[in-house]
């Protein structure tokens, strides 16, 4: 059953396909293979869409607590949902990527249209779907807690404890947690980002996705433009936040608390600040393997790299909304580093 | 073409619209709140910019009888100025979330006006007398020698203009850490209420150093915040009992008497959920963005995303009504969500005699139900149907299929034409509605 709502056509934009099935007909819910997909895309839209909300809040100013705590909620029940999805699904479950490498693994399952045995990959969750195991209140990110007047906002690092990834899932201090999410996010996408024409991480799990792959990255290009979330992505500011916001999705918004953070792209700033500044451990610029595969020769990356060398590597990646070419996974990183350089010069005041 | 509003057969005209015509609208000058005082003669709004303008009616003329008098500028004065809290970094927003009228007790008008940190009680009194023949002073202000005085006079009050003053009487401010969402005057005309995302204060209108904290419901550890309070309001009779709503959906009332931190409400109303149309977008849509208690004190109104509910005080499981204000947008939620609107906050308010309830939408259309036949109309605001006491055509959405001449598809809304502000007179069929940075202000037209 696919619901209330119009007729859905193949071709129509993702609001037709996003809207027409309110029905909750998610996990097991139909047999029916594409309005199963059609759901999964739907899920996989508001997700990203909720990641950008509070991570880049639209409003200048400070965005009210009654909006952050309710796409929080949509957040923890899609979470939630992918959690209970789990199973066989938890194999195919990869460190997070950019929204629009989501989108054209979906598009090429949507072109396919054939009934697939396994569960899309689309649902590929932004986050990894383990449960949110309860850390002390010191992990909290955000230096700002110590402005607050009221108890700090815990931020719930999302533990990895998912079968292929054997960290134990600890309650670890916030700046370590951070950096083995990037490291895993590393290692993960270290392999797959030599092999470029797959999508991440689908290809040596779902080998009937690979005739696909290619057409998706070509689909990559309609289906970016079509899904309005994507039309920011393909904007220089939003897609680095965009990357940013990766190396955030693994905490819980800290933002709930409205005494203990600015807006949200504020506590972005500080807490990379706080991982580039706080820990010395050099294994989280060791991008080698990553970047040096991925952008074929961007040449190993130093900790505070000059801007022009970022510069060069935003370059391909801003206009990656118009182009065909798959965003690297790796890329995020330059992203975060390209930021973190601003912030550095801001800070030196040169 | 039945009118709404009182069971008389009636179509709404258009009488006045206030504010700047031009296309680039500043962001200070939108509108955030309309209120009628308890008389009706008197119309406040309240601006992003932290302004409030007050409009008074005219008496009616004799001359014109069957055209009711005019809304004119009263006063104008700033209320809030934008702050920074240094402590934590954030803006303090100027823009007025909410007016409430103090019954007038004398000469002068009493209105509390907030933003979304300070209350303001403020004083608008008129000066239309001025003393003259001072011993002391010349005319211009200038001490007169005193050894020059060679004789006493009294003063006289002699006319002049009219000077109608505002001054700000009483600054209760530093007792919320949230953003005030809602105040809320009470019925024993000493105290009132305001509540934020999750505290509600009760305050002596004489006090201002003090409050009573009488809903607190932030949890200890603040990641298990599941929703927040949205609107408070006081009963209308009795001083005891106040609801607050919730973003879940939820409405509880809570008496005072029962103890002096209400957490533990007296009655609870939730409508259940309906499993079929339950949607990622559910929890949003059902969060409560307006509470009014009808004049009567027996029922209240809740506003949510999609619809209105009239609620009977007595039952707690389900409204006793429920009016569709724009179900055509339920198959659009998701673009809703991506462009933000689906946050949007209506209000809605009751007519005087509680026959009717209306609210606002999207392309600068409002909505009217009338409570006994039944019936409802989708009107607009607009700079096009604005000449004197031109008749409102009911406006209709066309949700699909052929488009019927006059109607508008669905896609052609302009969702930032949003009508949030809407306000009815207590007493007769003059309604005020806030289109932006417009405020118009609606008839009836007795057939």
């Amino acid at each position: 059953m696919l619901g209330k709502g119009t007729k859905r056509k193949l071709d129509e934009d993702e609001e037709g396909l996003a809207e027409g099935a309110p029905v909750e007909g998610g996990p097991g819910g139909t047999g029916d293979p594409s309005s199963k997909l059609s759901y999964s895309l739907q899920r996989q839209t508001v997700l990203s869409l909720s990641l950008m909300k509070l991570y880049h809040p639209r409003a200048l100013a400070e965005p009210s607590l009654e909006r952050r705590l309710l796409v929080n909620n949509v957040l923890r029940r899609i979470q939630e949902e992918l959690k209970q999805e789990g199973g066989p699904q938890a194999l195919f479950l990869h460190p997070p990527s950019p929204p629009s490498e989501h989108h054209p693994l979906g598009e090429g399952f949507r072109e396919a249209q054939p009934a697939f045995g396994v569960p899309p990959v689309a649902t590929t969750p932004f986050l990894p779907p383990t449960g949110l195991a309860p850390v002390p209140p010191d992990s909290c990110l955000t230096p700002a807690s110590l402005l607050e007047d009221d108890t700090p906002l815990l931020c719930t690092p999302l533990p990895t404890s998912t079968p292929q990834r054997p960290t134990p899932i600890i309650a670890k201090d916030s700046f370590s947690s951070a950096l083995d999410e990037i490291e895993d996010l590393c290692e993960t996408q270290g392999p797959t980002a030599t092999s470029p024409p797959s999508p991440v991480g689908a290809l040596p799990h779902l080998p009937s996705v690979a005739p696909m792959g290619i057409d998706s990255k070509d689909g990559a290009k309609p289906c970016s433009q079509k899904l309005g979330v994507s039309a920011l992505l393909s904007e220089g500011q939003p897609a680095v936040g965009a990357q940013e916001s990766r190396l955030m999705e693994t905490q819980l918004p800290g933002g709930l608390d409205i005494s203990s953070s600015s807006s949200s792209g504020f506590l972005t700033d500080l807490t990379l600040d706080d991982v580039l500044f706080a820990d010395i451990d050099t294994s989280m610029y060791d991008f080698d393997a990553c970047t040096a595969s991925a952008s074929g020769g961007a040449g190993k990356m130093a900790p505070l790299v000059t801007a022009d060398d970022l510069l060069k590597s935003l370059s391909p990646y801003a206009g990656s909304g118009s182009t065909a070419t798959p965003v690297s996974p790796s890329q995020p990183f330059k992203m975060d580093l390209a930021e973190l350089d601003h912030i550095m010069e801001v800070l030196v005041g040169s | 073409m039945a009118g709404v509003g009182g069971g008389n057969d009636f179509q709404w005209c258009f009488s006045q619209v206030k504010g700047a015509i031009d296309e680039d609208v500043a962001e200070a000058d939108i509108i955030s709140t309309v209120e009628f005082n308890y008389s009706g003669e008197l119309l406040a709004t309240g601006d992003k910019g932290g302004r409030v303008v007050i409009f008074q009616r005219e008496q009616e003329s004799k001359n014109r009888p069957h055209s009711r008098g005019e809304y004119n500028v009263y006063s104008t004065f700033q209320s809030h100025e934008p702050e920074f809290d240094y402590l934590k970094s954030l803006e303090i927003e100027e823009k007025i979330n909410k007016i409430r009228w103090l019954p007038q007790q004398n000469a002068a008008h009493f209105l509390l006006s907030t933003n979304d940190k300070t209350i303001k009680l403020w004083k608008i009194s008129e000066r239309d007398k001025r003393a003259e023949g001072y011993n002391l002073k010349d005319e211009d202000g200038r001490l007169r020698d005193p050894f020059r005085i060679t004789s006493l006079r009294v003063p006289v009050l002699m006319p002049m203009d009219l000077m109608v003053e505002a001054s700000p009487r009483r600054i209760f401010a530093n007792a919320h850490t949230y953003h005030i969402n809602s105040i809320s005057v009470n019925s024993d005309h000493e105290t009132y209420l305001s509540a934020d995302d999750l505290r509600i204060n009760l305050w002596h209108l004489e006090i201002t150093d003090r409050s009573f904290n009488i809903v607190d419901i932030k949890p200890a550890n603040m990641e298990e915040l599941t929703e927040v309070i949205t609107a408070a309001e006081c009963h209308p009779h009795q001083c005891n009992v106040f609801v607050y709503s919730s973003s879940k959906g939820t409405i509880r009332l809570c008496d005072m008497r029962a103890a002096a931190l209400c957490d533990r409400h007296t009655k609870f109303f939730e409508e259940p959920e309906d499993p079929s149309s339950r949607s990622f977008f559910s929890e949003i849509i059902s969060s409560i963005s307006d509470v009014k208690f009808s004049h009567s004190g027996r029922y209240m109104m809740t506003r949510d995303y999609l619809s209105v509910k009239v609620w009977d005080l007595n039952m707690e499981n389900r409204p006793v009504e429920t009016y569709q204000v724009h179900e055509y947008l339920r198959s659009k939620l998701c673009s809703l969500y991506e462009n933000d609107c689906i946050f949007d906050k209506f209000e809605c308010c009751w007519n005087g005699s509680d026959g009717a309830i209306m609210t606002g939408s999207y392309n600068n259309f409002f909505r009217m139900f009338d409570r006994n036949t039944r019936k409802d109309v989708t009107l607009e605001a607009s700079r096009e149907s604005s000449k004197p006491r031109a008749v409102l055509k009911p406006r209709k959405v066309c949700t699909g299929g052929k488009r019927k001449k006059d109607e508008i598809s669905v896609d052609s809304l302009d969702f930032n034409k949003k009508i949030l502000h809407t306000a009815w007179h207590p007493k007769e069929n003059v309604i005020a509605v806030a289109a932006t940075n417009n405020l118009y202000i609606f008839q009836d037209k007795i057939n």
